[in-house]
């Protein structure tokens, strides 16, 4: 009876070995469903909004302005944040916050991008850690399935004057 | 076991595909392409599968790496094979004196592998030893120091500044080739470097 049971117990890890790294693969690779929490970029996202991310414009490095991206967070590894890309490697950033009488510029270092959540009074992004470097981008969220209310894709950023004009 | 469950994974997939287009499928049995097409979705099958778990292998567990540049020497020469575990790095041990493999913040397509010198919250002396006065720096949260153990040619955080901890992808403890410097990998040569508090 040993053996039959040893048989069995073997195929079900088996199998699980196989199914879990399927689909760790389909999540790393095509994508998945991310519930967002937090204030910082609403009103585009609300907190525990249920969004449809992909991790494809990421492996070919398709990331491009304006775009809401999950990347790992630079001051906890355990944590992700959900932020706008305001500029890519090489652009010219406003670093200053409106109030200031002289515009500050700095440009974003190579390999870098600078996030900023659209909630600018209410978001922990760039403009308090610095650019963030490429590879801990981890996806780009495009859809938004919860509430129905609100389904569809996302729209653009509303904060259309951080974008640096040349 | 592998082969057996695979095997009756790839004929369930079969039995689905026949009962969604079961029209269609009847009109292929009278074809030759039914033999063509069963065989060629049990290969995509197996390819899928088993190139899932290797990745994940990878990923979670550890892989050989070839390392190349100069940066490392005399610890890894140029074309030295040595053998990674990611284990650490998902576990949050690693500690100072490892030498990891971290994404390269200037350029996210290529790796870097450089030692740990310096953790979040610790001290960094951060000049160069030509200078007259020591200058010190504090690691920020979430972030690591790395430099090369050849502190004369390799770029490293004293060029770029600390790296985040989700750069890193796994810790090297282990070189397999050339057989002569084949072992655990040494201490760092810089023992200096490291900041006595």
């Amino acid at each position: 009876m040993l053996r039959g049971v040893l048989g069995k117990t073997f195929r079900l890890i088996g199998y699980t070995i196989q199914y879990g790294c399927i689909a760790h693969c389909a999540f790393e690779y095509i994508g998945g469903v991310v519930m967002c929490s937090g204030p910082s970029m609403e009103p585009t996202i609300q907190n525990s909004d249920i969004v449809f991310a992909e991790n494809l414009s990421r492996h070919f490095y398709g990331i491009q302005r304006g775009d809401i991206v999950i990347a790992k967070s630079p001051t906890d590894p355990k944590s992700n944040i959900c932020k706008r890309v305001i500029g890519l490697e090489g652009d010219k950033i406003l670093t200053n916050s409106p109030s200031d009488f002289f515009k500050s510029h700095s440009y974003v270092p190579t390999g870098h991008v600078w996030l900023e959540g659209d909630n600018l009074q209410n978001s922990t992004d760039s403009r308090y850690y610095g650019p963030i470097p490429y590879g801990l981008i981890r996806g780009r969220i495009f859809f938004k399935i919860w509430p129905l209310s609100d389904f569809g894709f996302l729209r653009d950023s509303p904060n259309g004057h951080r974008f640096s004009d040349d």
